[in-house]
């Protein structure tokens, strides 16, 4: 019996649990292939509740409408290199826009000038770029943090969800049997699958804080991440994901913040997440957004299709924050070049 | 009349594509599948139509450089010129793997696709079509496999309709 239980010991100690991570990540590839409908909510420690329902056709195509506080503040269409944008009350667009990020390039015949299209925005009109779309690849130099741009958030949610997966400690299918659940019964705020039934959740177990004295000082590993406040779950139907949820939650982790980090006794939670920001900030790591979340996927594989607006102005958006294509006005080349885009190195040769 | 120059960079994107089956085969000796490239045949079909997305579209002639491939998966290959105002905005390579070539593979795919780019290439999903895309130098690639044949396209990266031109070049029949 004591061989058994070293045995078991020894083997923990130098293998990684991955539970259902691999299960998990499947289901998000699968699933980020499906086109569909969603609605993504968000409700921030502070700042307003928000919401984007949109259509994902391909990665190419999508529309999305953003409500702030239940008023439609946003929309958006994009299909293949166009992209339209309107600011249902215009006069909430000023946030949205940057006067300089359409350059100094001279309008394209047909299309409105930077003011021009300012106007038609703030008019509360669409405003449709034939290059302006997007691009949704998650880069790791992005300016954006979570937050900044919640319907990028919303349409790179798998590419959240993928890193969350990696980065949890443990993803394990949920099951209202087990002795040793991801969370415990009381600090489980997730609606529960009935037994037999088809929905399955898995969940992302919350890694430990770490201890001031855990590491030396300035190290980045003392830190403590998101992933030391998320609680996580996911849920499938049939291999594909149709909800997910996510509590990111300082408050019942204050006293531990406070034990560990030796932090003063009447700070409030607020506080606590804007020294712990400021810190990370400060670090070079992105702040951690309280926040709960939710992500409700709709009609997979549905056949409608998105649409461009009816009538927009035309004109290039990259006037609008992270949107359209930024175009540098450079001096015509005397004689265009005659030859293909050059080709990329490292030629193998057999 | 339009009068096509000769396409220094294009000639060597054929001989790319081309010799990346090798690649492929994962090996220094070649495969039993694999074929030295004066083997290689143009491909006729499918043929794009005189014009896609607005551009010019020319079957370019690549046969000395194909010519000049040891090894290659590739039975037979066509590369088409993109142009607008005689100044070529991509290319399109359209070329048909061997039977015994293991096309269908996602390790050949990916062989096939590192050869192209020291990047990784990105998948997307546009339609039902699974579309790699990755960056070369002063350049954009797409690529995608349909049954036998894969199809690469290049853009300059400063053509301003890459995903309009890709999505117009998926939808090209497949024979």
């Amino acid at each position: 019996m004591v061989a058994i239980a070293l045995a078991g010991t020894a083997f923990s100690a130098c293998s990684e649990n991955r539970g259902d991570k691999d299960v998990v990540r499947k289901a998000i590839a699968r699933t980020r292939l499906m086109s569909r409908k969603f609605v993504y909510q968000e409700h921030p420690l502070v700042g307003q509740t928000l919401q984007v329902a949109g259509l994902v056709e391909d990665d190419f195509r999508y529309a999305a409408d953003l409500q702030l506080d239940g008023t439609t503040t946003r929309q958006e269409v994009a299909r293949d290199d166009t992209f339209a944008i309107r600011f249902p009350d215009g006069s909430l667009a000023q946030k949205a826009l940057d006067p300089n990020g359409g350059g100094l390039v001279e309008p394209k015949s047909g299309q409105l000038s930077s003011g021009e299209l300012t106007k038609a925005i703030e008019a509360g009109q669409w405003a449709e770029d034939p290059i302006g779309a997007p691009s949704l690849i998650v880069a790791a130099n992005d300016p954006r943090k979570l937050g900044d741009d919640p319907i990028y958030d919303s349409l790179t949610l798998f590419d959240y969800l993928d890193k969350a997966v990696q980065a949890a400690p443990l993803v394990k299918r949920f099951d209202p049997d087990s002795l040793s659940p991801v969370y415990r019964t009381k600090e489980d705020p997730f609606p529960k699958p009935a037994h037999g039934a088809p929905l399955v959740r898995y969940d992302l177990a919350v890694a430990p804080l770490p201890k001031a004295a855990a590491a030396g000082a300035g190290s980045k590993s003392v830190l403590p991440d998101v992933t030391n406040f998320r609680k996580l779950v996911i849920y499938t139907k049939d291999g594909l994901i149709v909800r997910v949820m996510e509590s990111v939650d300082v408050a019942s982790k204050l006293e531990d913040l406070k034990r560990n980090f030796k932090i003063t006794e009447d700070i409030t939670v607020q506080q606590a997440v804007e020294g712990l920001n400021k810190v990370r900030r400060f670090a070079g790591q992105d702040p951690i957004r309280v926040r709960t979340m939710t992500m409700e996927l709709q009609d997979l594989g549905t056949k409608d299709r998105v649409q461009l607006p009816d009538k927009p102005a035309i004109g290039n958006l990259a006037i609008v924050r992270y949107r359209g294509k930024q175009v540098t006005a450079t001096a015509p080349a005397p004689t265009p070049p005659n030859t293909a885009p050059s080709t990329p190195p490292s030629t193998p040769s057999s | 009349m339009t009068r096509h120059l000769p396409l220094r960079g294009l000639a060597a994107a054929a001989v790319l594509v081309i010799a990346a089956g090798t690649a492929g085969a994962c090996g220094k000796s070649p495969k039993p599948a694999a074929v030295a490239g004066r083997n290689v045949e143009a491909l006729n079909s499918p043929a794009p139509p005189p014009e896609l997305l607005g551009l010019k579209v020319h079957l370019e002639d690549m046969n000395h450089q194909v010519q000049a491939v040891n090894s290659t998966y590739v039975r037979a290959s066509a590369l088409y010129s993109l142009r607008r105002d005689d100044v070529v905005q991509g290319t399109l390579q359209i070329s048909q793997f061997m039977a015994k070539a293991p096309y269908n593979e996602e390790s050949f795919r990916r062989a096939f696709l590192a050869q192209l780019s020291g990047t990784a290439a990105q998948a997307y999903r546009l339609g039902d079509q699974t579309v790699y895309q990755t960056n070369g130098l002063r350049q954009h690639l797409a690529v995608w496999f349909r049954g036998q044949k894969v199809y690469v396209l290049s853009m300059r990266d400063e053509f301003e309709h890459p995903r309009d031109l890709i999505r117009a070049a998926l939808e090209l029949p497949s024979s």
